[in-house]
């Protein structure tokens, strides 16, 4: 099922949290909704879902107008950023809470929430109650719950976010391939631009209420369409006052072609090696190297280096990225 | 030594006075404190006692969570003014209540509505005195509670009355439970607010407490407090059971 958004307008109050925004999101595509806190991405996640009504607007579910319809009648899921468990019913009852609801007979209700307890691993867990568990165990119980009623839309509200991050690393590539499997449209809020990167097959980069940018997450890294998207998806350095990823720089010895500089400063983050580097008019510019890299040049501190791009630059301002999907 | 101080204030406050009516109750044996306890007049004003307790509690479970929603989830002119007054039948002699309903609801009327000396009058008084018990129980807990696990219900295809009755009331369950056995165990005992509505007319409206007072003005002390005996057997159970229930609930989501 797909999702369009028209000219979707909220404001609480006199602040304005969404300001026109119109966009799609395809069938079966997990798209992250990205941007820093208070950019409006989990209220227009609200706003999908009925929960939140909009003020001006039009929200369509496969082209049939929802923008009046309550929650209940939108068959949407919707995980919440604190899991939002029923605390006084079980794993079990969580999870059947939905089926309940629509009043499916008993014995197929188990079957159905025993087959949901798989999908999510939590089968040793079904009679244990919503405090008893780890966060990790909560959130899939909360995914399942959302799952059972077998919804048309999937929308995930910082689905990782109070996990540590190994667990974190773990669920979501997990949620990843749960949702290639059961091929559902997902709509994903986060403010983890690599968690974005990683999981999404569109970003929508928000900011300020407004769309920045929509696309592919490998293409709007490499062509952002405005600084603050080259910003927020990643490092951005300057040489010769244009803009480069660190990784597209590189070092070579003194005497070849490009910016002499002095390295002022190493830093060992694991695999990588960030190289810093000032000029002679003391403008600084920073290399990211991998290990292998930093091993075979071994720079230190007083060192003299040049560097010079390795790769295009970042392509500011590409009108043909910057738009988000129109509606038909 | 803080530990000696509480039992000692509570030794004296509670457990003394219990102590000393135990023993007047039955100072004259089993026989005649039976007899006292289960005479006709005296099961006519329990009865009657525990019928319209138990009537204004449960009518206050179901208005006093009304109440506490509107003053946690609406937001209106006066809500601060309102959610103040809640306290008054707190703050107010029971007498004055007392007195007041009775010009409203008695003989003189203005609305010429006279329910004086019947159950009705009495229910009424006690509901007026015990509203702040079911409101004030419910009313944390309904600000603490997540909206989240409402909304969840409702994209679950849940209706308004739905998500209230599976979501919202098992969560508010054990604090309405524990503030109507409070309402109810303050009820039993209640005077000044239905001395004068009740009109106090034996075998018919009078209250246990104003029995209660008519055997001590008749120097009964011993069989006034047989009959007290028995009203505070019944609060003390009603509080016990309401506590365990409510705690019990509340054990098994942590």
């Amino acid at each position: 099922m797909t999702v369009s958004l028209d000219g979707v307008s909220k404001s609480f109050g006199h602040l304005l949290v969404l300001d026109d925004i119109t966009d799609v999101f395809a069938e079966g595509e997990m798209t992250a909704l990205l941007g820093p806190s208070g950019s409006g991405k989990s209220t227009l996640l609200r706003i999908i879902a009925g929960l939140t009504p909009l003020d001006s607007g039009r929200v369509l579910l496969s082209g049939r107008d929802v923008t009046k319809a309550p929650a209940r009648d939108r068959h949407i899921g919707f995980c919440f950023q604190d899991y939002a468990p029923f605390r006084h019913l079980s794993v079990f009852g969580n999870i059947a809470y939905g089926l309940k609801v629509q009043r499916i007979p008993r014995a197929q209700r188990k079957a159905q929430v025993d087959e949901l307890l798989g999908l999510v691993r939590l089968e040793e867990f079904a009679d244990r109650y919503p405090h008893q568990l780890s966060g990790g165990q909560r959130q899939r119980m909360a995914l399942a719950r959302a799952l059972a009623i077998k919804p048309d839309v999937l929308l995930l509200d910082e689905p990782f976010g109070a996990l540590d991050a190994q667990v974190r690393g773990e669920l979501r590539s997990w949620v990843r391939s749960l949702q290639r499997e059961l091929g559902i449209t997902t709509i994903l809020v986060t403010h983890d631009q690599s968690e974005a990167m990683e999981i999404a097959d569109r970003l929508v980069i928000l900011n300020d209420g407004k769309i920045e940018q929509a696309g592919k997450p490998s293409f709007v890294y490499d062509h952002p369409a405005t600084d603050f998207v080259a910003g927020f998806l990643g490092p951005i350095t300057t040489l010769w006052g244009i803009d480069y990823r660190p990784h597209e720089l590189e070092l070579a010895l003194d005497g070849d072609e490009g910016e002499k500089g002095t390295v002022t400063e190493v830093v060992r983050l694991g695999f990588e090696v960030r190289v810093v580097l000032t000029n002679q008019t003391s403008e600084s510019t920073w290399v990211q190297l991998t290990h292998d890299q930093a091993k075979a040049l071994n720079p230190v501190v007083g060192q003299k280096f040049v560097v010079r791009p390795r790769a295009q630059n970042l392509v500011h301002n590409d009108a043909t990225s910057r738009e988000a999907r129109p509606i038909d | 030594m803080a530990k000696g101080v509480a039992l000692g204030y509570i030794s004296l406050l509670v457990l003394i006075p219990l102590a000393a009516l135990l023993t007047n109750a039955f100072n004259h044996g089993l026989g005649a404190f039976w007899s006292a306890a289960t005479g006709t007049e005296s099961l006519d004003a329990l009865r009657l006692t525990v019928t319209c307790s138990l009537l204004a509690a449960i009518f206050n479970a179901v208005a006093g969570t009304a109440t506490a929603f509107v003053l946690v989830r609406d937001n209106f002119w006066g809500k601060a003014m309102l959610n103040t007054i809640i306290d008054l039948p707190f703050a107010l002699p029971t007498v004055v209540a007392g007195v007041t309903f009775y010009t409203l609801y008695g003989p003189l009327s203005p609305f010429h509505v006279n329910i004086t000396g019947s159950w009705v009058g009495i229910t009424v008084a006690i509901m007026f005195v015990t509203l702040p018990f079911s409101v004030r129980s419910v009313q944390p807990v309904l600000e603490s509670l997540s909206l989240d696990a409402e909304a969840a219900a409702s994209t679950l295809g849940a209706s308004p009355f739905h998500v209230f009755r599976t979501i919202t009331l098992p969560a508010i369950l054990p604090a309405l439970l524990t503030g109507t056995g409070l309402a109810f165990a303050r009820a039993l005992g209640e005077y000044g607010s239905v001395v004068f509505i009740s009109n106090n007319l034996p075998y018919r409206s009078e209250v246990a407490s104003s029995y209660v007072y008519s055997l001590v003005s008749s120097g009964q002390v011993s069989s006034a407090a047989s009959v007290a005996f028995v009203l505070l057997s019944c609060a003390l159970v009603v509080l016990i059971a309401s506590n365990v229930i409510a705690r019990r609930l509340a054990r098994r989501r942590g």
